[in-house]
């Protein structure tokens, strides 16, 4: 090929760019892009190790389910089950001990972040609140008078939606009068994560691991 | 940071490196500012979804210009694009009915199989073991489309009595 040929195209084609406002806004997707990568390379080793300490648990439970539920030598079943009342529910409080705020359950505060939410402002959290509940990560939600869910019941899914669309319509306010009759919450994630709330009154909802506070309209 | 002895790039950096590149290579096969970004953009999302180690710098360079070749190929094919150049056809202006006005409107007028071998090799510099690798064709078949598309280049631009 000629030379000429080949230096006059290069020399064309030299003015073939994309411009400026194009790179800038291509370098912010792709900062985006790793970002998010970045996150579900976390999210990722999160999920393989909650998965990991729920077997542990499991199987430390199951041992000590075998364990208490062995007939004891003296053959009183009685005295057995007043010496671990709470045996039954042993398994759901441990596994509960590993994610989120378990407060009420066993009175220590154990709070795992499990959900970044640290670039969201409250409004933002309400909606990813929001899409959360209705999205299919979400395995149950338990109901309780109390801010304690040892055998609260799972709610519907409806009240799951009514609760979703709550978040929905919610605006951020202050705390409501602690004295306030609440119904308590506690969202269960397939990934592990538990995040409990509460609503007061259909007017507000809490999620005050967060300090989040919000007035439903 | 790096992967395997060659740098790891920041998204500035690495759109300062090859956007131009990769946009070139999609423009001169696709002809359409939009398309060649759309081109940039998948490209580079997908050299970060891979996240691959590369060995120097030609790798990764030969890696975003055989994947550059294959989402050109996917665009080009697309049922989107086939509606626009349908259009366009049938508007009657097509870059076939218009004389070239330099080498680069030339070689946009050639048929559609030698223009990335051309740019590859004009433009890249690239040697012909290396677009064939690229193209994923035989050295032999790259020649050819070399020596074929060259005859065609020469034929249109001695009818403008340009570079002969």
């Amino acid at each position: 090929m000629s030379d000429k040929i080949q230096n006059k195209y290069i020399e064309e084609y030299k003015d073939v760019k994309p411009s400026a406002e194009f790179l800038d806004r291509l370098t912010l997707t792709l900062e985006q892009e790793r970002a998010n990568k970045k996150r579900s390379n976390i999210k990722m080793v999160r999920r393989v190790a909650s998965i990991a300490a729920c077997l542990v648990v499991a199987v430390a439970a199951g041992v000590l389910i075998l364990h208490n539920t062995k007939p004891s030598s003296t053959g009183d079943a009685s005295s057995t089950t007043d010496s671990s009342p709470d045996t039954p529910n042993s398994s759901v409080n441990n596994s509960v001990n590993i994610y989120g705020d378990n407060t009420a359950i066993t009175g220590q505060p154990i709070k795992i972040d499990e959900w970044d939410t640290s670039s969201l402002t409250p409004e933002e959290y309400a909606d990813a609140m929001a899409q959360m509940l209705s999205s299919d990560s979400l395995s149950y939600i338990l109901k309780s008078d109390s801010n304690s869910f040892v055998g609260a019941d799972k709610i519907s899914d409806d009240e799951i939606a009514s609760l979703s669309e709550m978040f929905k319509n919610a605006t951020l306010t202050d705390k409501a009068d602690d004295s306030a009759e609440r119904t308590y919450y506690m969202a269960v994630f397939e990934d592990g994560l538990i995040i409990k709330l509460s609503a007061v009154s259909d007017s507000y909802v809490e999620i005050p691991s967060k300090d989040v506070f919000l007035s439903v309209n | 940071m790096s992967k395997n002895g060659v740098a790891e790039l920041s998204a500035r950096e690495l759109v300062d490196k090859y956007s131009a590149m990769i946009y070139r290579l999609a423009y001169a096969r696709l002809q359409s500012n939009a398309d060649a970004e759309d081109v940039t953009q998948e490209v580079l999302l997908r050299y970060i979804r891979a996240d691959k180690s590369f060995n120097d710098e030609e790798h990764r360079k030969a890696w975003l210009l055989k994947v550059t070749v294959n989402v050109i190929k996917t665009l080009a094919t697309s049922a989107h694009r086939r509606h626009d150049v349908e259009l366009e056809e049938a508007s009657g202006v097509t870059y076939e009915q218009q004389e070239p006005s330099g080498v680069k409107e030339a070689v946009a007028q050639l048929p559609e199989k030698y223009k990335v071998a051309i740019h590859l090799f004009y433009f890249e510099q690239l040697t012909i073991e290396q677009i064939s690798k690229i193209l994923n064709k035989s050295q032999g078949t790259v020649k050819s489309l070399l020596s074929r598309g060259r005859d065609k280049l020469r034929e249109l631009l001695s009818e403008e009595g340009q570079y002969v």
